[in-house]
């Protein structure tokens, strides 16, 4: 008999579920969710590759391993750095922005051409130079270069947040790109190692792991994703949505993170376009990484995330805002703020001069 | 804030070895000076309550373009696609290019963007942090350090930074010697705080210097009757005088005595301690 995904009961609300799953900013805040939630206890299901519907029980979500792998810890405790994960994740946001106008652009002219680049792709799509040559640039479009960036830069967020009664951080990661149909976030957000870009030579990342590194960073995800609806590509609209944890599993040494699925075949639980519309959710995604652990850090985390930001993301192909407990500022990276200095009197200026060194 | 002033941007392109394809370099060189412009920041909402929050003043010109400016001197970075996957900190600037006096205000970015797929397949990692330290890599930091090693804009400013290091040193030099001078005029004029005064010593001698009850003591005063006995001599004078002498371990220290009236000439020189016999005399 084959098994349904998992509704939740009628009791939940989804519009207030989908806003708490968006608010949810502390560990205390995820554990209220997921205590209204019908969820198989981690210690009774083991998923098993070969056969992925032994121990599934019927009308509750599971924790059903990231990428399909009971093994992935591996995969995923990549990071080195705190600020790594809160880059790789800022990263595939941008990805997501140039696909978004990539496929857009394919539904005008199928013939098109791919960009050769990223930073092609960046200058076809959003007429942005390298950030870097902003300023020398001056304007775009008959607008002023730095304000013009300051728009494209809204598409994306990177928000960080802490709370003072539980001294925790949450590193959120918005954008506004092509999203993920609901039925297809088990297969490109939540793999690992299973990417599709490397046929797309406009799109950055290689291994189709980085930004899961976050998840180790911290002590719960959400995971919140939704199509552009041009470009469902015959897939059902809706919003997908998920809680990624990290799981011991009693009396072994192999953990894993897992997400919560609704199907044996590891499908998210998925909500309504009109829930999604309820809260204002059109298309892209949105991960927050809750109880994000910085280490002890030495200066505090929230005066030194744009500076870590700035470094991590030298030039970044597309800028993109921040949010530091209400502080929003955009990001163009450090190539960009040299670029932007007061030279002295005497200062040999020679950039971008096409000096060629041969061998 | 600090913002900082640029001495020196400068970019190029360069061509590696074996068809690997090419990297740009950019070198920013700036000011040793920043301009400080003070905010009221708030404090930060995760500030432990022991926490000392770093010092715009004691910022280098690059501290704000480091990650962590306390823990990495990270300006040497390698980006593809604009992002950071490797980074040196300033002892590669100092020892590997010998711009000793650049080395806390150079950044040097180096563009991985124009290398071939396959060159830039062999040195990513999935970590993304390090590169493999393989033909690629080697091929990349030769080419680097070889081009900046020589570069004149970089050679003229370390030399001039190098000048005004010196300079400063020399500036030093005048200072220290006129302190030294003062201290040891000072020192002369040890007994002048209050006319005809004495140093204070382990047995309390000494007048109007604090420390020490007063006690009075007949001494020789030619100058000032206060409080010592007028004499026309002879007697003998002392130079510097007893008061002001400062005997420290494995330091000479050169006294001269002379008679006065002076019947004869007086050769300065070194003296052992000893007794000039009566109460009208100096002693040491």
């Amino acid at each position: 008999m084959p098994i349904e995904p998992t509704k939740l009961n009628s009791n939940v609300d989804p519009e207030l579920l989908l806003r708490r799953i968006l608010s949810a900013s502390t560990s205390n805040a995820v554990e209220e969710i997921l205590a209204t939630l019908p969820i198989r206890n981690e210690q009774e299901y083991t998923f098993n590759s070969d056969d992925d519907k032994r121990d599934w029980k019927q009308g509750m979500l599971h924790w059903f391993p990231v990428g399909g792998d009971r093994g992935n810890a591996g995969r995923i405790k990549l990071a080195n750095r705190p600020i790594n994960p809160i880059a790789e994740r800022t990263i595939n946001a941008m990805e997501s922005l140039i696909e978004m106008m990539r496929r857009l652009e394919l539904l005008n002219d199928s013939s098109a051409p791919p960009p050769g680049s990223p930073r092609e792709a960046v200058r076809r799509y959003f007429r942005l130079p390298p950030l870097d040559q902003l300023q020398a640039i001056g304007t775009i479009d008959g607008q002023d270069a730095r304000k013009y960036a300051r728009e494209i830069a809204r598409q994306i967020m990177v928000e960080l947040m802490f709370d003072k009664k539980a001294r925790e951080f949450a590193a959120v990661i918005r954008d506004y790109g092509i999203g993920q149909a609901p039925a297809k976030i088990h297969r490109t957000l939540l793999s690992l190692g299973s990417s599709d870009k490397g046929d797309k030579p406009y799109l950055i990342g290689v291994f189709g792991q980085g930004g899961s590194s976050a998840y180790a960073a911290s002590k719960y995800s959400t995971v919140v994703s939704r199509r552009e609806m041009r470009l469902l590509d015959g897939e059902a609209d809706g919003i997908g949505w998920t809680i990624v944890k990290h799981i011991f599993p009693k009396g072994r040494r192999d953990d894993y993170f897992a997400y919560l699925a609704s199907h044996p075949d590891g499908r998210v639980p998925i909500l309504s376009p009109s829930t999604a519309d309820a809260v204002d959710f059109k298309h892209g995604t949105r991960f927050a990484h809750v109880d994000y652990d910085f280490g002890s850090g030495g200066a505090a985390i929230t005066r030194n995330f744009f500076q870590m930001l700035n470094h991590v993301l030298f030039n970044p192909v597309l800028p993109f805002d921040t949010n530091v407990s209400g502080t929003v500022a955009t990001i163009r990276g450090n190539g960009y703020r040299l670029s932007n200095l007061k030279t002295e009197r005497k200062a040999i200026d020679k950039r971008f001069a096409g000096l060629t060194i041969d061998q | 804030m600090a913002t900082a002033l640029v001495e020196l941007d400068k970019s190029f392109k360069s061509e590696l070895s074996r068809d690997y394809g090419t990297i740009e370099v950019r070198v920013v060189v700036l000011h040793k000076k920043v301009e400080v412009v003070t905010n009221d920041e708030d404090i930060p909402e995760d500030v432990e309550p022991e926490e000392v929050l770093p010092s715009e003043t004691s910022k280098s010109p690059l501290a704000n373009y480091l990650e962590d400016p306390k823990r990495g001197k990270e300006c040497v970075v390698f980006l593809v696609n604009g992002q950071r996957q490797e980074a040196w900190d300033n002892t590669y600037i100092q020892r590997d290019l010998g711009f000793k006096y650049l080395r806390n205000r150079t950044m040097i970015v180096v563009d991985l963007d124009g290398l071939k797929p396959e060159a830039l397949a062999e040195i990513m990692q999935g970590s993304r942090e390090h590169f493999y330290p393989g033909t690629v890599y080697h091929s990349i930091v030769g080419r680097l350090s070889a081009t900046l090693r020589k570069d004149p804009d970089l050679e003229s400013l370390e030399a001039e930074a190098e000048r005004e290091i010196s300079e400063l040193r020399a500036g030093d030099q005048a200072v220290k010697q006129a302190l030294d001078q003062l201290i040891e005029a000072h020192h002369q004029q040890g007994d002048h705080l209050e006319e005809g005064a004495g140093e204070s010593g382990p047995g309390g001698l000494g007048h109007g210097i604090p420390f020490h009850t007063s006690q009075q003591e007949v001494i020789v005063d030619p100058d000032s009757p206060l409080p010592g006995k007028v004499a026309s001599g002879p007697y003998l004078i002392s130079e510097p005088i007893s008061a002001t002498i400062r005997l420290r371990p494995d330091e000479s220290v050169d006294i001269s005595v002379r008679s006065y009236p002076p019947r004869i000439s007086t050769t300065p020189g070194l003296i052992s301690c000893g007794d000039f016999s009566n109460d009208r005399g100096t002693r040491v």
